[in-house]
């Protein structure tokens, strides 16, 4: 078995038993970090003495009997526009590029207070503002499923890195689609609960507060409710967090799904997807169906025009940029330069529309989810595409119209709802596929539930990248 | 705002001048045309459908979508 591939539901017992050493563990995935950081470009910080030291002391405490949970010794990365006390968190930007945070984001001292081990900050698209993480300032991360193709982004090196065996967990940050939309092309589950179930405070270039999210990318449903359990909860300084209900200590993901309804969307979601892409999501979606949930159509009135109304929040993200838009302007990649740019030409009146068009969205979702359990959908319109295609932007790029990565991503960030994408299968070529669940507020269980069903009846998610198998002993691994 | 259609380059100049916003650098001009262009249109769609948001109070968003099974 290669340690680096180990599920943490697995060997946590083990470490927690003292038959598995964090340090073991850790040397393991920096061995992995060794040998494919070169090629797949996960990284924008490895903290491989740092992620030793803090291992060690993990190892001591574990045998003097102090034991924290199923995350102490554990080796994860954290997305760099995650704060990181003394350790630079660059957001993937030349504008932050030597920035030390005076202190951990929340989740991430949440994540040290479990035990786990940081061993790096992961590649992202610049300040998280795009879909593709190719980033003219450290390069593109790449997929381990075919290097030349992109990872999807934002949070590309965590999906990438989890992929590969580069960490056994990562943390990333979704403001439309960024946790799971990687997730869905590097062929990892991603999390993203109801918004303000986790503090999203220490995000750094968050474009709007109201639709930023911090998530799990892992290889497990059972490992991303691990880190969620690990990282939710109100913190009394971040005002997203306030009144918001806890994660339910009992969460069960057994118990399967028969009985349970689930929705499939009528609108955009389908539209434009290749023959074979569609054909694999609607194959995962009947598997629901045989493992007992009932398959309803469902649509939301005025869907298209609706998204067309909220057009206008993209405005928002000129509240955090506006200082170095106007001081440090060519110091952003050209494609974050027009995004922003073209935010300022938005009028204030269709800012304000958007504010009440988007209510109107929420509304008419927990409409159609009082009728069923979750909706299912594809994560993504297409596998990953080539680095080449998506290109280091230019003027000219700028004007060539690329896949809608964000299209169905959007939907759960714009309406603050739970969504959950896991691995539901593979194109000919060998290109993973996502199935997004999304569910009624605060019913992560639900959502969980349904996807560890799934992942159990398909076992998708044990298929290894080719690529990753040789750093270790073995490509293949539960 | 004119109509799609009518928004130019020189537009988009002017207005971001008028308004004291940051100046476009001429390369990107055509990329923050289209992006105009595409708002707009999508704006125009929008106020085609005749939905009324004049009641629509945006609260929280969880507040909106919190619902009981």
């Amino acid at each position: 078995m290669n340690l680096a591939f180990a599920a943490i539901e697995e060997v946590a017992p083990a470490i927690a038993r003292g038959e598995m050493s964090p340090v073991e563990l850790t040397r393991a995935v920096l061995r992995q970090i060794e040998t494919l950081e070169g090629r797949l470009n996960c990284y924008i910080t490895v903290l491989s003495d740092a992620a030793l030291v803090e291992a060690t002391q993990a190892e001591a405490e574990i045998r003097s009997g102090r034991y924290r949970g199923p995350l102490h010794g554990i080796p994860v990365a954290i997305k760099d526009n995650l704060e990181t006390a003394g350790i630079r968190s660059t957001a993937g930007s030349k504008i932050l590029a030597d920035y030390l945070p005076a202190e951990d984001a929340p989740v991430v001292a949440r994540l040290r207070a479990a035990g786990a081990i940081i061993v790096g900050k992961t590649n992202l698209h610049e300040f998280g503002m795009g879909a593709t993480s190719v980033n003219p300032h450290y390069g593109a991360s790449r997929n381990p499923w075919n290097p030349n193709l992109i990872t999807g982004g934002s949070s590309g090196g965590s999906a990438a890195a989890v992929a590969a065996g580069m960490a056994l967990a990562a943390l990333g940050t979704d403001a439309g689609g960024s946790v799971r939309i990687p997730a869905a092309l590097c062929g990892v589950v991603g999390l993203k609960a109801t918004h303000g179930l986790v503090p999203i405070r220490g995000c750094l270039g968050a474009s709007n507060p109201t639709v930023d999210h911090i998530g799990p990318l892992t290889r497990s449903v059972g490992d991303a409710l691990l880190v969620l359990r690990a990282i939710a909860g109100p913190d009394p300084r971040d005002p997203t967090t306030e009144g918001v209900p806890r994660l339910p200590n009992d969460l069960d993901l057994g118990g399967g799904i028969a009985g349970l309804r689930v929705g499939i969307p009528t609108m955009h979601y389908f539209d434009g997807l290749a023959a074979e892409h569609e054909t694999l999501v609607r194959a995962s979606i009947a598997e629901l169906g045989r493992l007992g949930a009932t398959l309803v159509d469902v649509s939301v009135p005025d869907h298209a025009v609706l998204l067309d109304g909220v057009a206008g929040l993209n405005s928002e993200r000129l509240a955090y940029h506006g200082h170095w838009m106007r001081t440090r302007l060519p110091d952003y990649s050209l494609d974050v330069q027009a995004s922003l740019l073209a935010a300022q030409l938005i009028p204030a009146g269709d800012y304000a529309t958007a504010l009440r068009v988007r209510r109107l969205l929420a509304e008419r979702y927990a409409s159609v989810l009082r009728q069923v359990d979750v909706l299912a959908m594809p994560t993504v319109v297409t596998p990953a595409y080539p680095v080449a295609d998506a290109e280091m932007p230019t003027a000219d790029s700028l004007l060539k119209e690329n896949p809608p990565l964000a299209r169905n991503t959007r939907l759960a960030n714009l309406t603050g709802l739970p969504a959950i994408s896991l691995p539901a299968g593979f194109t000919e070529s060998g290109l993973p596929v996502g199935l997004m669940l999304m569910g009624r507020a605060f019913a992560e269980g639900t959502v969980l539930r349904t996807a560890s069903a799934f992942e159990a009846a398909t076992n998708w998610h044990r298929r290894r990248p080719p690529i990753a198998g040789q750093a270790g002993d073995s490509g293949e691994s539960g | 705002m004119p109509e799609t259609n009518d928004v130019t380059a020189a537009w988009i100049e002017e207005t971001i001048r008028l308004q004291g916003g940051v100046a476009i650098p001429s390369e990107l001009l055509p990329r923050v045309l289209l992006a105009v262009r595409e708002h707009q249109e999508g704006m125009s769609r929008f106020r085609e459908a005749g939905i009324d948001v004049r009641e629509v109070f945006p609260a929280q968003v969880y507040r909106a979508i919190r619902s009981e099974p």
